[in-house]
């Protein structure tokens, strides 16, 4: 039994809090957060904005105070400004400074908004999604009534974006630096299929220049291309990609990547100091390197093994791996391991449901997967490159083989990816 | 009472006893577009084996202990109960397929709404005395549903849960 | 929250006082009356909600198979027929009317009574399919209207392998696995088609007993249980049999003091046998001379042997007679018949089921057959069946009602009737369209019930009232689980109603289902309104405790009173048909060609499937939705075929598009092919003249046919 604080409250933050408090009943536990919400999933803002959520659902575990209530934390509602790590103290905004035994942090990560000509940081036609303060944001926008909008960034935020404005029935450029949509996931031949899909619902794509400036011109924005195009929009999201929050934190004191570099039991290089969830980057298990992978699941569990650790119950982190899923405008496209790889290529088309496979085969094992429109195949296909990946050499067990003609794929397909 | 679920690969003879009793008893009808919540299924053996021996699988949810959909779920749908099921309650579900993709069994499933469902191990029927309905018509005796404390690989000649922790994930 | 929990409740099926839901006793009759088994059926306000298998039930004490599992799916098929219906279309196109029960007898009355009057009763066939359970009281009704022609689903299914127990010995027989220390299970697919046989095999294997499998597929049963396998040629089972029994001889392991006593014809049928030479069985079997002789080792040696076999898959064969009765010659020889651990005499009781006692079933079924019984359908082409099976042999029906020799069928009068059933089965719809009149029973609007003039809708087994036997000496009274859906009636009441208005002279069926099963059980001790009560079936009181020897002892029911390894009931019956006394093997007719290279195996059982009941129960069709071929996967390879392509199947009489399924199941050169599928019916690439000459059971078994991919 120790005291803990636990700097964020979002789905990390959450999840550390209730595995230590499980894992230790007398724990003390002191939760800093310095948003007005309980702790939200940022996936779901989009589903606010296209009507298909209430806001509440943002926040899948309740009111923060509910959960303080519940699971017996004390709730700081204050913003820390600063990490003396080697004291193990936080400094908060109200000047105070307090020692723990353990600190996790847990501060999340912030869209990156790069400077762009013209655009002014109080210009009141761009959009980022993050918070549900940002989805309220674009609501009221939309609600105020638009006829046109440009997201640039062809990222998994960016998609959600253009397709909640398509709920609104908003007429939407989608643009990207990148040649092809979610370019670190995508194979190209998925990704064309994926942009011709686009393109029939009435979405218009640009992609393969970046952008030069957004500059305000009437009610709207007109934002020109590095190619020399323009577009005249009424508002503009940028969905450029997440960048770690790790401003509390002197970089010069932790191992630092483009996060926190923690171990597998969540610690960062400094003694009783976790960070888990988007802040922190830890090993990967394709690329074999520190990574930073902003995952629902990956703050789950990596709050979850903090916590325990915290509690005394030994607990390793199952490891980052490259995976996604996206359902949009019909769609339903899931990317697994690193679209870099390089090898042979197989792909299965199914003739009548028009569903989609393709995958890279390395000399011993799968490198990436590609998947449009059959979920069913993600969870087994998924098990399937981890087990190669894990036990080189060895083929796919008989549950995965069923579960993988159950999703409807042929035999050969599947003895490719099971490695037989 | 915490409850364990698993298959004897060795007893099974993937006659689907088990996926019709589960429609019967979810009321699922493939012909409405349900998909079942269990699947069965002959795995042919692997050319390199030599033995032609096949495998007979009953496929549903497996109930993990440290289940990988809980923690995909991004609205908090899938939750533990005190039987230690992996129960659900989809009134949130946004359909995001996100369970799907951590499960490496496929148990779940979406219904015409979009919102997933799949096996609930039976937790009313556990509770009210009564075994899950794939369990109680099994005909070869494969599928089981028994207390963790009485729970033992060993009473069974292939786990199915014991090949698939060391041999599948 | 009391009424949330309620709710909860509800949507499981929990029974309760709350929920209102009750759990009423039942039994499933989808599958053949050897696997009845018991029911739990979860009833509300009327509706069947769930079923489970019944524990405590000395047939399946819990347990229910994929068919069972699926009741509901079929009590509710959307098929169900709902009224009488008379056709308004033409026959085949599936028009009908609804008309009301008063005028649907009035319809059947006056057309039989027209055409007994026209042609004679003879010229009105009556034939009893599925669900079987009303076979005694429709025959007796034939009979009764006049007509020898009395028949069943049974000219194709069991009887062959009962034809030739009787010819051995008397009288049908069944295992007594229990006390055997070998278990021989030959041809039959156990785990797919009758799983409580295979449980029974299992738990054999377990306890330490050895078990020999015979079967071409390398099926679970094969896999887990037998200490030796034999993937024996299709159609060659005969010949390894005789083969064994050559090695038994030669090695003096049969039994020469029974033998001496008890068999008749020993020398002539030892001749035959140790005559067979190994090297050529072996080829022509394709089963290695090791194993032939490590199977003639074991069953010479370990004592007491039970042999079984597939009531369908060995009689499919146009062989199949011999084929059965030279297996169950090697019983005898080996003087494992009528012991403990052997097999024994296995007495008939009631509705093709043999619980360990007598009923007066058949005196019940005989008492009024008329006269000029030998000229019942089937009887001369087939005189060995006419001299033992009490009924015409259907077989022969639809070539009756086509050529009208000896003499015209004018009229069908059936109670679950598929003309799939029968092997170029497109012939028999032929003959349907011929018929003056045809009437027909039936739960569902099948392709058979399109051809029909008039329409009866009947019930299942949980909507009706009815007394089972259970083997070990047990039988159970049901009353419904539910009422009959729609304006459905049972079979019984059917029969009981029409002998009423064709004013038929007997008293006993007109007097209703109970009053005939107080005539049948009389000398059982039974109570029925006991065996209603009952949750579980009741014990038998006059069931009397097994005696070894006690029947051969008393002197078999053969022309010789022994056990006949030589017939001399063939010998009388047969000669003139050439039928031999001897289980003497010949190949059956069809071997694979250069144009039709692979052996084609229909029916061969699915776990799914029986007949063609389930398919078009969405449950169980979901488990394999397409119809499948089972391929070995080699061949697929040869003939660049991968899962679930599309192929064709091709023989000299038709063609059927189908699915691939290559399985390492199957052996090379053979292929199995499911029946009763409206889109891809495998009996039409079968020969209808291709039949086993000794029962008149047609060779399902013995097809060939080309693959094509296409």
């Amino acid at each position: 039994m120790g005291n803990t604080a636990i700097v964020g409250f979002g789905g990390a933050g959450y999840h550390a809090a209730r595995a230590l408090r499980e894992a230790d009943p007398d724990a003390e536990i002191h939760v800093y957060t310095d948003s007005p919400d309980a702790p939200y999933n940022p996936m779901l803002t989009t589903y606010y904005v296209a009507g298909r959520i209430d806001r509440e659902t943002m926040m899948p575990y309740g009111p923060a105070e509910e959960i303080a209530a519940k699971l017996g934390l004390c709730l700081h509602r204050e913003r820390v400004l600063r990490l003396r790590a080697r004291e193990r103290t936080l400094v908060t905004a109200s000047g105070e400074e307090r020692r723990y035994d353990d600190i996790v942090l847990a501060t999340g990560s912030h869209p990156l908004v790069p400077p762009i000509e013209g655009l002014s940081a109080d210009c009141g036609a761009v959009y980022v999604m993050r918070t549900p303060a940002d989805a309220d944001r674009l609501l009221a926008r939309i609600r105020e009534g638009i006829s046109s909008a440009l997201v640039i960034g062809a990222s998994w935020v960016g998609i959600k974006v253009v397709e909640a404005l398509c709920a609104h029935g908003v007429p939407t450029t989608l643009a990207d630096m990148a040649p092809r949509i979610f370019p670190t996931a995508t194979l190209p031949p998925v990704a064309e299929e994926i942009h011709r899909r686009l393109e029939a619902q009435g979405i218009a794509l640009r992609f393969g220049s970046g952008i030069a400036s957004i500059v305000p011109s009437g009610g709207g924005l007109v934002s020109t291309f590095s190619d020399g195009a323009s577009l005249r929009t009424d508002v503009v999201a940028l969905c450029l990609g997440l960048r770690p929050t790790v401003d509390i934190v002197d970089p010069a004191e932790f191992g630092m990547g483009k996060g926190l570099r923690v171990d597998l039991r969540m610690r960062t290089g400094v003694p009783h100091i976790y960070a888990v969830g988007d802040c922190c980057e830890a090993y990967e298990m394709i690329t074999r390197q520190s990574m930073n992978v902003n995952l629902w699941a990956n703050a789950f569990e990596q709050g979850e093994v903090a916590g325990r650790n915290i509690a005394g119950v030994p607990a390793q982190f199952g490891g980052n791996f490259i995976h996604n899923i996206t359902h949009f405008l019909g769609m339903d496209f899931v990317g697994l391991g690193d679209n870099r790889s390089e090898g042979r290529t197989v792909s299965y088309r199914h003739p009548t449901e028009g569903w989609q496979l393709y995958a890279v085969l390395t000399g011993s094992g799968i490198g990436c997967i590609n998947l449009l429109d059959n979920h069913a195949a993600s969870g087994p296909a998924k098990a399937a490159l981890i087990k190669r990946l894990t036990a080189p050499g060895t083929e796919i067990g008989p549950a995965a083989r069923l579960a993988l003609r159950e999703s409807g794929l042929p035999a050969d397909i599947i003895a490719e990816i099971g490695g037989y | 009472m915490r409850m364990v679920f698993d298959l004897d690969v060795e007893k099974c003879v993937a006659c689907g006893a088990c996926a019709v009793s589960c429609m019967d008893q979810n009321d699922i009808w493939p012909d409405r577009g349900d998909a079942p919540y269990r699947r069965v299924g002959v795995v042919e053996p692997l050319p390199k084996a030599g033995d032609g021996r096949l495998t007979y699988l009953s496929l549903g949810c497996m109930h993990c202990a440290d289940a990988p959909c809980i923690k995909a779920c991004p609205v908090g749908c899938l939750f533990k109960d005190e039987q230690n099921l992996t129960l659900y309650d989809n009134t949130r579900c946004i359909g995001c397929h996100s369970c799907a993709m951590a499960c490496p069994f496929g148990a779940p499933t979406y219904g015409p709404d979009g919102k997933m469902r799949k096996c609930d191990g039976c937790a009313e029927r556990l509770k009210n005395g009564l075994i899950p309905a794939c369990v109680r018509n099994c005909p070869t005796g494969a599928l089981s549903c028994v207390p963790e404390e009485t729970y033992g690989t060993a009473a069974f000649d292939r786990s199915l849960r014991a090949i698939v922790e060391h041999a599948e994930r | 929250m009391e009424e949330k929990e309620l709710e909860r409740r509800l949507a499981h099926k929990i029974p309760g006082a709350d929920t209102g839901i009750e759990v009423k006793h039942s039994f499933c009759s989808i599958c053949s009356p050897s696997c009845h088994c018991g029911i739990d059926a979860y009833v509300k306000d009327g509706k069947l909600l769930k079923v489970e298998g019944t524990q405590g039930h000395p047939m399946n004490d819990g347990l229910l198979c994929t068919k069972g599992a699926a009741n509901r799916a079929y009590i509710y098929r959307p098929d169900r027929l709902r009224t009488p219906l008379k056709r308004a279309g033409a026959r085949g196109e599936g028009r009908f009317e609804p008309i009301s029960w008063e005028e649907a007898y009035d319809l059947i009355a006056e057309n039989l009574l027209r055409l007994r009057a026209e042609s004679g009763a003879d010229s009105v066939a009556f034939f009893g399919g599925y669900q079987k359970w009303f076979r005694w009281q429709l025959a007796r009704f034939a009979y009764d209207f006049g007509s020898v022609n009395y028949g069943t689903e049974s000219s194709a299914c069991m009887t062959a392998n009962k034809m030739a127990w009787t010819t051995l010995t008397g009288m049908n027989a069944k295992m007594d696995m229990k006390n055997a220390k070998l278990y021989v299970a030959w041809g039959g697919g156990n785990h797919h088609s009758h799983h409580l046989a295979a449980k029974k095999a299992e738990n054999f294997h377990r306890n330490g007993g050895k078990v020999i499998v015979v079967d071409p597929r390398n099926t679970p049963l094969a896999a887990r249980t037998a200490d030796l396998h034999i993937a024996v040629r299709p159609g060659t089972d005969g010949l390894l049999a005789n083969a064994v029994a050559g090695i038994i001889l030669r090695n003096g392991w049969q039994d020469q003091a029974y033998i001496d006593k008890y068999v008749h014809g020993f020398d002539d049928y030892a001749a035959y046998v140790t005559s067979l030479d190994l090297q050529e069985v072996s080829r022509i079997t394709t089963v290695p001379v090791e194993k032939i002789e490590e199977m003639a080792r074991l069953m010479g040696t370990v004592k007491p042997m039970s042999i079984e076999a597939s009531p369908i898959s060995l009689i499919h064969q146009t062989n199949g007679y011999q084929t059965v009765r030279a297996m169950f010659s090697l019983s005898v020889i080996t003087g494992n018949y009528d012991t403990v651990g052997g097999n024994q005499p296995n007495i008939e009781t009631f509705a093709h089921l043999g619980a360990g006692y007598a009923t007066r079933e058949e005196e019940f079924i005989e008492a009024n057959t008329p006269a000029g019984f030998e000229n019942r359908v089937g009887a001369k082409r087939f005189p060995l069946w006419a001299d033992m099976v009490h009924e015409m042999q259907s077989l022969d029906l639809a070539r009756q009602i086509h050529e009208g020799t000896p003499y015209p069928i004018r009229g069908l009068f059936a109670l679950g009737f598929n003309y799939r059933i029968f092997p170029d089965s497109e012939y028999f719809r032929a003959a349907l369209e011929k018929l003056d009149f045809f009437v027909t029973a039936d739960l569902f609007m099948t392709d058979t019930v399109k051809y029909a003039d008039v329409v009866l809708p009947t019930c299942s087994s949980l909507e009706r009232e009815e007394l089972k036997v259970y083997p070990g000496g047990f039988a159970k009274y049901y009353l419904p689980a539910i009422a009959p859906l729609y304006e459905s009636r049972s079979d019984a009441r059917i029969l009981q109603e029409l002998a009423e208005r064709l004013d038929l002279d007997d008293a006993l069926l007109r007097s209703g289902y109970r009053k005939c099963l107080e005539y049948v059980f009389e000398p059982t001790g039974y109570d029925l309104d006991a065996l209603i009560a009952s949750p579980l079936p009741l014990k038998a009181p006059c069931m009397r405790p097994y005696k070894p020897h006690a029947y051969i002892d008393g002197g078999c029911k053969t022309p010789t009173g022994k056990l006949e390894l030589f017939s001399e009931r063939v010998k009388t019956v047969g000669a003139a048909a050439g039928l031999d006394p001897l289980p003497r093997w010949y190949a059956p007719s069809y071997q694979p060609t250069e144009e039709y290279p692979f052996q084609l195996l229909a029916g061969v059982r699915i776990p799914n499937a029986i007949h063609s009941h389930l398919h078009k129960v969405p449950w169980t069709r979901s488990l394999r939705p397409e119809p499948m071929a089972d391929m070995n996967p080699a061949d697929a390879r040869a003939l660049g075929i991968a899962a679930g392509d599309t192929i064709r199947l091709v023989s000299a009489f038709g063609a059927i598009t189908v699915k691939a399924n290559p399985t390492a199941l199957m052996n090379q050169g053979q292929i199995c092919m499911y029946h009763g599928y409206s889109e891809a019916d495998v009996n039409t690439l079968l020969d209808r003249n291709n039949v086993d000459p000794y029962s008149g059971f047609a060779g399902y078994k013995n097809g060939i046919c080309a693959v094509e991919k296409l």
